[in-house]
């Protein structure tokens, strides 16, 4: 069921029984698990169906220390989130994400792989992929032409990515949500305010307000922020009315260990003579779809202390001209929705020929790090709330990491009689210096970070927000590591465990 | 002097360095030390010899023939007649195998193919 908040007289009261805030992948994913709860489900998207410059303009906030892509434009404001413009790269994240690594300062998470898996599997069906298998050896016996370079295996090995077609969740899942009698979804109902209890030990309720500045009321009995990781953290801080410091930040842990991944081109390889690639290459559209990626067995991260990260082949050489996407990536959203989602012309089912040469693309863990964060700045947007700014930080143990690898990879080239690495000059330089081609890859994490510890985290295992008894989160926010790959699959298999547990409180 | 004479004699000091006629035997042999399998990846002598300048640059203690020779062979008095190429090319191996590498231009190189490099450096063009 569908209500424009627009249409609603000013200061109506929206009642039911769970309330998720921000229709996204997170939002999205767990209403539809809610669809046959018979339980009245409150989903309130600020935006309305279609990407708009003026609810874009309510993200616009500064990247304070360091370039990034523009904030306006990095997230999208509308039913559906920022699947209006992901590109569907999933993988799950590995083992040696999860635990605690004595040289990687507030890693470790409260959930193992293992207790997530069944969840993935979940996610995987939400996000349209195959099977729920990123073993190689599942895709090399499906196919003769799969096959792995002869890297040691206790060293290297092929990180498996399915490809997403990639899942508009605002096209696909729109009406099954419209249809669902028990989920409210309210459009252009922005949430610009949580109000706490006077204990501010609960919610009770929240402030929605319209962009032409109506006020509604919205309770429920179970609240889910879920307005990815820089608004959760921006609307819990703004909410200070009552919790001065803002909610759940009573350990000022809100908005900090902000962590992204970077993707950069660090390093070329020149093979010997050119070797089978498919298992590397983009697959072509139609089918299920999957690639790896080179990476490091979990022992030898731990044997190095480093990060987690992965290498991607690019055909041909280092130009010299390697370009960050920073600066590329326009900030008007409706034309990079427009371009993004325009029918992609199929390059065809066979992988290109194998070459000798090529650019090793770098996607790697940022150490989680606490004065890289989201701030809230002295300046308002249009409904009144102050507005998002970044402060994107390094640590000299992700550049390291990044180093070490490829030094591993050259070793083992050598070794294996492959052929030989060449590491940029950038990355050669110091653990300080960064290239000016650096990007990330618009994954926003850990701004309300989970941990046992109300003292190192802002959500618990189950993802409740430390103190308060009906508020939880949704989304990379909750993340205390991001590992080395894209957010979304975990995010929506956290999000479908989250609404596990949240049956047992609305049941 | 042109590169090949060069080698050679490079290589008959190493011999005579490591003490015995035996240590060097077919001419196909003795070049393989100046011969690094680096030249059939990169395609590129003068990419390989810029890698051997910066070595001697970077180790000025081997900033010569003999001392690079004998460095490759090592002190291995009663090496037999076999193919020093395949010795050469399993010393590679076991360098990267052990991380004994060295990062020339931001090329991960084995210590050995490095010295072969800067061998190949210091012989006229
Ligand atoms: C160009 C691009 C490419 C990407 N490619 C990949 C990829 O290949 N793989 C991958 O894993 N990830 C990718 N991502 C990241 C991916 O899009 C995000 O991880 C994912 O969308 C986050 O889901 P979310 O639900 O947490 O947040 P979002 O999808 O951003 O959804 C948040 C929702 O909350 C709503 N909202 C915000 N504030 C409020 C409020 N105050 N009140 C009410 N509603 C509100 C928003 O309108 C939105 O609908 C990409 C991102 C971009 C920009």
């Amino acid at each position: 069921m569908h209500i424009d908040a627009r249409t609603l007289d000013p200061g109506t009261l929206i009642e039911g029984d769970l309330c998720i805030i921000g229709a996204g992948a997170a939002g999205i994913s767990m209403a539809m698990d809610w669809t046959a709860s018979g339980r009245k489900v409150i989903l309130l998207e600020g935006g309305g169906f279609n990407v708009e410059a003026q609810m874009q303009a309510l993200y616009h906030g500064e990247s304070l220390d360091r370039p990034y892509y523009p904030l306006r434009s990095a997230t999208l404001h509308y039913f559906g989130g920022t699947t209006g413009h992901w590109s569907g790269f999933c993988s799950p994240l590995d083992p040696i994400d999860f635990e605690k690594r004595d040289w990687v300062p507030h890693s470790g998470w409260p959930i193992t792989r293992p207790q997530l898996d069944p969840f993935y599997a979940r996610a995987n069906q939400y996000l349209e992929l195959g099977p729920y298998e990123y073993d190689p050896a599942y895709w090399e016996k499906h196919d003769a032409d799969v096959r792995r370079l002869p890297l040691d295996s206790r060293t290297f090995y092929p990180k498996m990515w399915q490809f997403s077609p990639p899942t508009r969740m605002g096209t696909v899942y729109r009406d099954p949500i419209l249809k669902a009698p028990n989920i409210h979804l309210y459009t252009y109902a922005r949430v610009v305010e949580i109000v706490p209890t006077e204990a501010v030990t609960a919610i009770d309720s929240l402030r929605a307000m319209t962009i032409d500045g109506k006020v509604h009321r919205v309770r429920a009995r179970q609240y889910v922020l879920a307005c990815g990781a820089i608004h959760n953290a921006r609307l819990l801080l703004a909410s200070n009315r009552r919790a001065t410091r803002g909610l759940g930040n009573d350990h000022d842990l809100v908005g900090r260990y902000f962590m992204e991944h970077f993707e950069v081109i660090a390093a070329q390889v020149a093979f010997e003579k050119p070797h089978p690639f498919k298992l590397y290459t983009f697959p072509a559209a139609g089918r299920v779809r999957a690639r790896a990626e080179l990476a490091l067995m979990g022992d030898v991260q731990r044997q190095h202390r480093i990060l987690n990260g992965t290498a991607a082949f690019y055909g041909g050489p280092l130009t010299g001209k390697e370009q960050s996407r920073f600066a590329s990536f326009s900030a008007d959203a409706e034309a990079n929705v427009k371009q993004r989602q325009a029918p992609r012309t199929s390059t065809g089912s066979s992988p290109p020929p194998p070459q000798v040469v090529y650019r090793m693309f770098t996607r790697q863990e940022q150490a989680p790090n606490p004065e890289s964060r989201i701030v809230l700045s002295a300046e308002k947007d249009e409904l009144g709330m102050p507005r998002a700014d970044l402060r994107w930080r390094f640590t000299p143990l992700d550049k390291r990491s990044i180093r070490v690898f490829y030094e591993l990879l050259g070793r083992e080239m050598g070794r294996a009689g492959l052929g030989r690495v060449q590491l940029m000059d950038w990355l050669v330089d110091g653990d300080d210096a960064w290239p000016d081609h650096l990007s990330g890859g618009w994954h926003h994490m850990g701004t309300t970070r989970m941990h046992e510890d109300p003292k190192q985290g802002v959500v618990d295992a189950d993802c409740k927000v430390h103190g308060i008894a009906n508020l939880f989160v949704a989304g990379a926010a909750v993340y205390p590591t991001g590992g080395a790959v894209n957010p979304t699959l975990t995010l929506v298999a956290v999000a479908l465990r989250l609404s596990d547990h949240l049956r047992t409180k609305v049941a | 002097m042109k590169r090949r004479d060069f080698i050679e004699i490079a290589a008959a000091g190493a011999a005579g360095l490591a003490g015995g006629s035996t240590m060097f035997g077919a001419e196909s042999d003795v070049a393989a030390l100046a011969r690094p399998q680096l030249l059939d990846i990169l395609r590129d002598e003068d990419l390989v010899c810029d890698l051997g300048r910066r070595y001697r640059e970077t180790v000025p203690a081997e900033d010569n023939a003999d001392v690079l020779a004998h460095a490759i062979v090592g002190g291995s008095a009663a090496m037999p007649q076999a193919s020093l190429c395949a010795r050469i090319a399993e010393q590679v191996r076991r360098d990267f195998a052990h991380g004994r590498t060295v990062t020339l231009n931001g090329w991960v190189l084995a210590a050995t193919e490095a010295r072969q490099c800067a061998l190949l450096s210091l012989s006229p063009a």
